[in-house]
């Protein structure tokens, strides 16, 4: 692969050139918003609906989104948007040569799910708009739709993406005005059913009051926090990171809650956080075929901009450096379509679990990152270190691994889980003070620092005999 | 250690590393990070509760 003309720079892996990287502030907010608005805020609006109010569940959201915004911006921002890198490259500093494959495994696994989630969600609502429109006969259950609405989907996006980040920001250019249309959407229902919105209790609400309402403040922290791909995929694309900071911040963070907002109302008002079904009551069938419409362009815009960001992630791969573009984003969608066609009901049935491990892998990766460079290096980071391929590079470490980042990880993995268990919701310790995400963090970040001067001693040693 | 390095690589990472070292955040920045970071939520979170 030659990226002597520049033109194939946003299909790579290796650094981007000050010119090359072309986004301003509203290229970079409007691309990022199109990514983090999609029907997943619904599902986590619906899940924090479970534990609190309406007010009480936006207050939280927003300030967990928030939050997270800032962790993950922190962590992988000031290294990607200085060198044009991905998220996965910022980790070789800490994680090593060969150990940077760890969050790698994390953002395809964390990408896979989440698009998997997305295309299924519009598989469903496509099966919907159908339905409501007339043309979809009786005898085809929606079951036999939904794979190849799936395979329709991802095959858009394939080609969508041949254009590679150019392609992101062109649809996500149109895709953005789905914002508004939430907003919209948003509106009516609360508008037409503001007393019953403003008396509903949420249904699963524990008698501790403290605990629902830090459990809602950590969804919204896990949620954002598995931006961290698409943080990094983007945010090359600007000339620094000072020119991110309002757009990632703004841009990303504040949608995901406000969109959210239409899921937590709809699961306390009508039971059902998918605003195709509530639209249809509040509106009728036209409100249904526009909620239908946005749906679909939510998750294609998200879509599309996951599907980039792992695509780029892959890239580190010595193997796949120079693979065909076509070929790698289709290595990359083969996952989502298997998931989309085979299992659809019982992934998407899985959701909350799939939210909640997603905190127990990013939370400590944003601390060991943001330790790393703020305390350990004191923002100096070796580019040409990052890509070396050798065993005396600055981030070889041992054989490749850096024993700190891992022990670290498992250690706030421990933490994570420790205080909140993802399958069960059951919590101990102070997770009611403190919620899991940021004690994961933190312990994580301290682990690493003090494992990075034990193992820095002991080299020193042993090099001196 | 560049010999290992493709040599489109090699040339980016010569690139990059002769640029002056600037810095990521300045004090704006900073502010908008705190603001919108740590003030609003913590804010948020005190509103919520109070409701």
């Amino acid at each position: 692969m030659s990226l002597a003309d520049g033109g194939l720079a946003d299909k790579s892996a290796w650094p981007l050139l000050p010119a090359e990287r072309t986004w301003g502030p509203w290229r970079l907010a409007i691309a990022l918003a199109t990514a983090a608005a999609a029907t997943w805020c619904y599902l986590i609006g619906e899940y924090v609906g479970y534990y609190l109010n309406f007010f009480q569940g936006a207050a939280a959201l927003s300030a967990g989104c928030m939050i997270g915004m800032l962790i993950v911006f922190l962590a992988a921002g000031p290294i990607c948007a200085r060198y044009g890198i991905d998220s996965v490259a910022s980790t070789k500093p800490q994680f090593g040569t060969s150990g940077w494959i760890i969050p790698a495994l994390m953002q395809l696994i964390s990408i896979i799910g989440w698009n998997s989630l997305l295309l299924i969600f519009f598989a469903k609502s496509a099966t919907q708009l159908l339905s409501v429109l007339g043309l979809l006969s009786p005898a085809i259950s929606a079951r036999q739709i939904v794979p190849g609405a799936t395979l329709l989907a991802c095959t858009f996006i394939y080609f969508s993406l041949l254009w590679g980040a150019s392609g992101v920001a062109t649809i996500s250019k149109i895709l953005v005005a789905h914002v508004l249309i939430g907003l919209w959407m948003l509106y009516l229902l609360v508008s037409h059913r503001w007393p019953e919105l403003s008396a509903a209790r949420p249904a699963l609400a524990r008698p501790d009051r403290l605990w629902n309402y830090t459990t809602g403040v950590e969804l919204g922290i896990t949620s954002t926090l598995s931006w961290w791909p698409y943080v990094g995929a983007m945010i090359r694309m600007a000339p620094n990171a000072r020119a991110a900071v309002l757009p990632v911040m703004l841009g990303m963070g504040a949608p995901v809650p406000l969109l959210s907002l239409i899921g937590l109302a709809g699961v306390l008002v009508l039971k059902t956080s998918d605003p195709a079904q509530w639209l249809r009551t509040v509106g009728g069938t036209p409100y249904a075929i526009v909620a239908l419409l946005f749906v679909g362009a939510a998750n294609f815009g998200t879509a599309i901009a996951g599907i980039y960001s792992s695509a780029i992630g892959l890239r580190n791969f010595a193997a796949l450096e120079r693979t065909p573009w076509w070929l790698l984003l289709l290595a990359t969608m083969a996952p989502v379509a298997v998931i989309g066609m085979l299992i659809p009901e019982l992934f998407f049935a899985k959701f909350g679990t799939f939210l909640a491990f997603l905190g127990v892998g990013f939370a400590p990766l944003c601390g060991i990152q943001i330790a790393d460079y703020f305390v350990l290096r004191h923002r100096r980071v070796s580019l040409r270190g990052i890509y070396a391929r050798d065993r005396a590079g600055p981030y070889a470490y041992l054989h490749g691994f850096n024993p700190a980042a891992v022990v670290a990880l498992a250690l706030g993995c421990a933490v994570y889980i420790g205080l909140l268990n993802p399958l069960t919701f059951a919590s101990s310790g102070p997770y009611r003070f403190l919620t899991a995400s940021l004690p994961a963090a933190l312990c994580a970040g301290v682990a690493y620092v003090v494992g990075s001067r034990v193992y820095g001693r002991h080299l020193r040693v042993a090099a001196t005999g | 250690m560049s010999d290992s390095l493709p040599p489109e690589l090699a040339r980016r990472i010569d690139a990059l590393e002769a640029q002056p070292a600037a810095q990521d955040f300045d004090r704006v920045s900073w502010v908008w990070l705190a603001l919108l970071g740590l003030v609003l939520p913590i804010a948020l979170l005190i509103l919520g509760w109070s409701l």
